[in-house]
């Protein structure tokens, strides 16, 4: 052991450890503080994700074509429950559509211009998901190029799953709500109902019961089990009302001081082909 | 280029489209298999990490292997995790490990097994710790030993067992083919 614990090869090591804690540390800060990585590493993301592109897109066929497959076992009873509820999507769907549009002419009317419940879609297929502990990532496959910035908030089905952490041109990052990065999976949110006002911020998620916990709530009087939680728009970069979970319960926090509420997710995080991400109307400020 | 020479390239720089598909790989299987993703589950196939050590205790020549490491520690370190220095650093360390210790301990299945196990277990706690530090991840101890380390060992240990046998095959062909270049 004496020759591998030479002067030398100490030496090395130290100052290899010194160097990776050195560039981990000046790429976290840069990821956090740039729009876009360090052209380096867009390019190197484009050309990775590319070539990738080539290898993971018949496989992900194939295993849509699996799902398809394994569904159609189930087709007949799906088709008796989705039938039975169609019939009360009809009118519901007659009533949204009277309702935007009274809703757009009285904006025109007060001569409103786009407000925070406004937004355009932008819909992306997922690649390929990232195989770290440190943060989940999905990569799905629209950059810059088709108008993705960063911190844009992500839907798959029926709710919120996450943020675009990382921009490149042909590909980007979403960052998912289940991570466990303390800084990523903030979102301003608020409890759809008319008889309460209760605002506060996600602020975590535990992993060991599948909760997202919100914090920093205003009140918590007249708060249910069973009510909705939507986005409220006041972080400056989501738009409102984006579903992201219902309230299970309300508990205090970790020092016993606030109130904090559990939310179950809406949306399932384990499974997903199709993300959508949102481009608030309303710029920032 | 004459076809001959294209195929003569190819065959020198086998390793690296392999290593490549492996690491295309580990992306994918963490994004079809549902057992990694279940019951709040984050299980890491770690596929290259499998084929970087079984290279390494068959490849004479280390400079190459390790060339190899520092390129996919690079690439991995920017797709897979959106910042560098992690992996850029580990598999070039362990392949060096490994490429120290070969001489000493026996090329049988057993012990590539339990090189490939604590191998995996330093990388996931080194990378633990320096999650810590930084203060990105808020995990506990022992969720990251229920929600991480536990189905990652169980599907690696599977998949080492699996592959063992072929990718040992397929990497001494590589280096029976390299050498019959020259």
């Amino acid at each position: 052991m004496n020759k591998f614990f030479s002067n030398k090869k100490l030496i090395v090591l130290m100052v290899t450890v010194i160097l990776t804690f050195g560039l981990i540390a000046i790429s976290i800060n840069i990821r956090d503080k740039k729009n876009t990585p360090p052209l380096i590493q867009q390019i190197g993301n484009d050309s990775v994700g590319l070539i990738g592109s080539v290898l993971t897109a018949p496989i992900n066929g194939i295993n849509q074509i699996g799902d398809n497959a394994s569904n159609l076992f189930d087709t007949y009873n799906e088709n008796k429950r989705l039938k039975s509820k169609l019939q009360s999507y009809s009118q519901d769907k007659v009533q949204l559509d009277t309702v935007k549009s009274e809703n757009k002419d009285l904006k025109k009317q007060l001569e409103l211009n786009d407000t925070l419940t406004d937004y355009t879609k932008i819909t992306a297929s997922v690649i390929t998901r990232s195989p770290s502990d440190w943060q989940s990532y999905l990569t799905i496959n629209r950059g810059s190029n088709n108008g993705i910035k960063k911190n844009m908030p992500v839907m798959s089905g029926s709710g919120l799953v996450g943020r675009i952490s990382e921009v490149n041109k042909t590909n980007s990052k979403v960052e998912l709500i289940s991570s466990q990065n303390s800084l990523s999976n903030r979102f301003a949110a608020e409890i759809q109902s008319d008889s309460v006002d209760v605002n506060g911020v996600i602020s975590s998620y535990n992993a060991d019961s599948g909760v997202l916990i919100m914090s920093q709530v205003n009140s918590i009087k007249d708060v249910k089990p069973g009510q909705k939680v939507i986005t409220s728009g006041l972080g400056g970069i989501t738009p409102r009302g984006l579903y992201i979970g219902k309230v299970i319960n309300v508990k205090k926090d970790e020092y016993g001081l606030s109130n904090v509420i559990y939310l179950k997710p809406a949306t399932n995080l384990t499974n997903f082909t199709i993300v959508t991400a949102i481009d608030r109307s309303v710029g920032e400020g | 280029m004459t076809k001959r020479r294209f195929f003569i390239f190819l065959k020198q720089s086998s390793p690296f489209w392999v290593l490549m598909f492996a690491f295309y790989m580990d992306g994918i299987l963490k994004y079809h298999l549902d057992f990694l993703n279940n019951n709040n589950n984050n299980g890491l196939p770690q596929i290259l990490l499998l084929l970087f050590i079984t290279m390494a205790f068959r490849f004479k020549k280390q400079q190459e292997l390790i060339i190899y490491a520092l390129i996919f520690g690079f690439f991995y370190d920017i797709y897979y995790m959106g910042i560098f220095g992690v992996y850029l650093v580990l598999f070039p360390l362990i392949v060096y490990l490994v490429h120290f210790i070969k001489n000493v301990i026996p090329d049988t299945f057993l012990f590539e097994f339990t090189t490939y196990i604590i191998a995996l277990l330093t990388i996931r706690f080194i990378i633990f710790t320096f999650g810590s530090v930084f203060r990105s991840v808020i995990f506990n101890f022992i969720d990251f030993i229920t929600f991480v380390m536990w189905p990652t060992l169980f599907f690696n240990i599977i998949a080492f067992v699996i592959l063992y046998i072929p990718l040992t095959f397929l990497v001494d062909k590589i280096i029976e083919m390299r050498k019959q270049l020259f």
